[in-house]
């Protein structure tokens, strides 16, 4: 299994709080890799740092091999749109959006200009995620469980090649939970990354590696 | 590009009513824009171009100077101070001596169009029991087509009359009006400065429009005013139409230069008028450029209110991969595209104003005489307000647009839990 991204030795400072102590980190190609602690433990603060959302203190990030550029703006919105798909706690959707609109965006940005493309990826997005008949319909319009399914359609537009997800049922009841830990199952069978940040142990446990950070290190 | 237009679009139409609000703050900003300005420099242009024309672009004459301290100064220099008492006001040498040497030299340079005679004078017409005060101009009206206009302000086009029936004149509508006079044919009695009287025939009307020189002109032949007032072959002005009325002024203190004499400029010689319009052109504007300010505050009060509202919006548009300088286009098209829809339906609604305000009859009396507004209505007006409403309409949705691209996702993810 070739490795897709890796952490080197990652510390993050805000002001005098020390967030992350230097962790380090593999992520290989089909891996599902749950990532637990207590609130503040820098759960969050690691998986920004790898998504390149944010930039570590120190440490380095390695992509296919590259050392990430924190300073190239352009570069890390470029491997952002093409190689990760986010998905938090909050589905973040634009409200003024159809379903089939919030899993276009990303493909736009990616420059898929051809219609019929985006046309047969979305709706092979929504069907995989049972969201036939939603299509139409905008966020407001969707069931909590719905509207999480649709961000990690939008993550999956683009193909990424890893997922990287904040606690994503962290906002859901166990049966909706349940069920997009399934979606993530799924995925990971059929061979794709995921990164998963969460604080329930259940739902680690159902991945094929569990991390604990404690105070800003990788405790196990 | 696309996706950009795409979202900017969407955010746009789904937030109806602040957009529509927007919209029509510009829309009304460029209508009142292109109807002010319509209506004032309609008048304006028209005023200018009547009074211009009929008059002079350049008019040669003699300055009118009464300095009784003249002598003194003549003989002891400029820097004399002196107090002269008990004296009075003399008789200029009201005449340009050798005017046609000047005819001559003038109308062959090819800056000129034509330049005329001219002998001005003051009369009281009497007309049944009606006594009006005059200004006489005697002209040869051969070569005043050549130097002015005044050919198209004759009502019945018998301008050559006074040429056949040197005991002719053309007075101007108001002063018929005044005098009671409602045809041509009838025939007034000119009291001449010295007493003379004189009856002449009033052969038609001028009609230009401005209501102080219909007030008061009387045309007549140049030979008959020499008459009257006594001026055998003399002339005390010359007027001069230039081809580019732009360099009237250059060209007047050329002339001044050359022949000695005062030669007045169109510009000076309505510069209390130029320097009126000139006032009230920065009113309007003033006013218009205030509307267009309040439609610009609301584009910025929507755009900033998005921005707000869209926190959420923008972190994950960045988290997907789009940059700085995308999400500040996709706000900016936003404000761009109310500036475009405002500006266009302004034009509409301006157009529509000026079709309405030309159908409107009335009998305007001031300055100028119209029976309704003067309208410019060049498509200028619409391209300046359209281009303003859109540089508005940018700068009004930059800084919010900007302030968008500056947010931080991690902050906005962090602050979401």
């Amino acid at each position: 299994m070739s490795v897709i991204l890796e952490g080197r030795d990652i510390r993050k400072s805000i002001g005098e709080s020390e967030i992350l102590n230097g962790i380090s980190i593999q992520i290989s190609t089909g891996d599902f890799i749950s990532i637990v602690g207590a609130s503040g433990s820098g759960k969050s603060s690691l998986m920004y740092i790898l998504g390149l959302l944010d930039s570590p203190t120190s440490g380095d990030v390695i992509i296919d091999g590259k050392k990430v550029d924190f300073g190239d703006a352009k570069l890390l919105s470029k491997i952002r749109n093409k190689k990760i798909g986010f998905v938090f706690q909050f589905h973040y959707l634009i409200t003024e959006l159809t379903t089939y609109e919030n899993i276009l965006i990303p493909m736009l940005k990616n420059g898929v200009k051809d219609r019929e493309s985006l046309k047969q990826r979305s709706y092979e997005l929504i069907e995989s995620l049972g969201l036939k008949g939603k299509e139409g319909r905008k966020p407001y319009q969707l069931s909590g469980g719905e509207q999480q399914r649709v961000a990690i359609a939008r993550a999956l537009a683009n193909d990424p090649e890893i997922i990287m997800a904040d606690e994503p049922t962290g906002n859901l009841d166990s049966k909706n939970s349940a069920m997009v830990m399934d979606v993530f199952l799924g995925l990971n069978e059929k061979g794709r990354s995921i990164l998963m940040i969460t604080h329930e142990m259940y739902l680690a446990q159902e991945t094929k590696k569990v991390l604990e950070i404690k105070d800003g290190l990788m405790v196990s | 590009m696309r996706s950009i237009l795409f979202i900017a679009f969407k955010l746009l139409t789904e937030r109806k009513r602040q957009a529509l609000v927007s919209t029509m703050g510009v829309a009304i900003g460029v209508a009142a824009f292109i109807a002010m300005s319509s209506v004032m420099n309609g008048f304006q242009i028209y005023f200018i171009k009547q009074a211009v024309d009929i008059n002079a672009h350049i008019t040669l004459k003699i300055e009118e100077t009464d300095d009784p301290d003249r002598i003194l100064k003549a003989v002891y220099g400029e820097d004399i101070v002196a107090d002269v008492l008990g004296s009075k006001p003399k008789d200029l040498k009201d005449k340009i001596i050798g005017y046609k040497h000047y005819l001559d030299k003038y109308e062959n340079d090819d800056r000129f169009i034509g330049i005329a005679p001219h002998l001005t004078g003051q009369a009281i017409l009497n007309y049944g029991t009606k006594e009006k005060s005059a200004t006489l101009i005697g002209i040869e009206p051969a070569l005043e087509r050549r130097a002015s206009v005044v050919d198209d302000y004759i009502e019945f086009g018998n301008l050559d009359k006074i040429v056949t029936d040197r005991n002719s004149i053309i007075i101007g509508k108001l002063l018929a009006r005044d005098l009671g006079i409602k045809e041509p044919g009838k025939k007034v009695t000119l009291v001449s400065p010295s007493g003379g009287l004189y009856t002449l025939k009033v052969v038609d009307f001028f009609n230009s429009g401005i209501t102080s020189l219909d007030q008061s002109r009387v045309y007549m032949n140049l030979r008959t005013l020499q008459a009257i007032l006594d001026k055998p072959n003399q002339v005390n002005e010359l007027i001069i139409r230039v081809k580019d009325v732009d360099q009237a002024e250059s060209l007047a203190a050329e002339i001044s230069e050359e022949t000695g004499y005062y030669a007045e400029s169109w510009q000076r010689a309505f510069s209390n008028f130029l320097q009126i319009f000139k006032m009230q052109n920065w009113i309007t504007y003033m006013m218009v450029f205030a509307i267009l300010i309040v439609s610009a505050f609301g584009i910025f009060n929507i755009m900033m209110m998005t921005v707000l509202e869209k926190k959420r919006d923008i972190a994950i548009l960045k988290a997907i991969g789009y940059e700085d300088g995308e999400i500040t286009r996709i706000f900016v098209f936003q404000g761009l595209l109310v500036g475009l829809i405002g500006a266009l339906l302004g034009c509409l609604l301006g157009y529509l104003i000026e079709v309405w305000l030309a159908s409107l009859k009335f009998d305007l009396v001031g300055i100028i005489r119209a029976s309704g507004f003067v309208l410019d209505r060049r498509p200028r007006y619409f391209v300046l307000g359209f281009v303003f409403a859109m540089v508005f309409a940018f700068f009004a949705s930059f800084y919010p647009s900007w302030r968008a691209s500056r947010l931080f996702p991690v902050d906005i993810f962090r602050s979401s839990v």
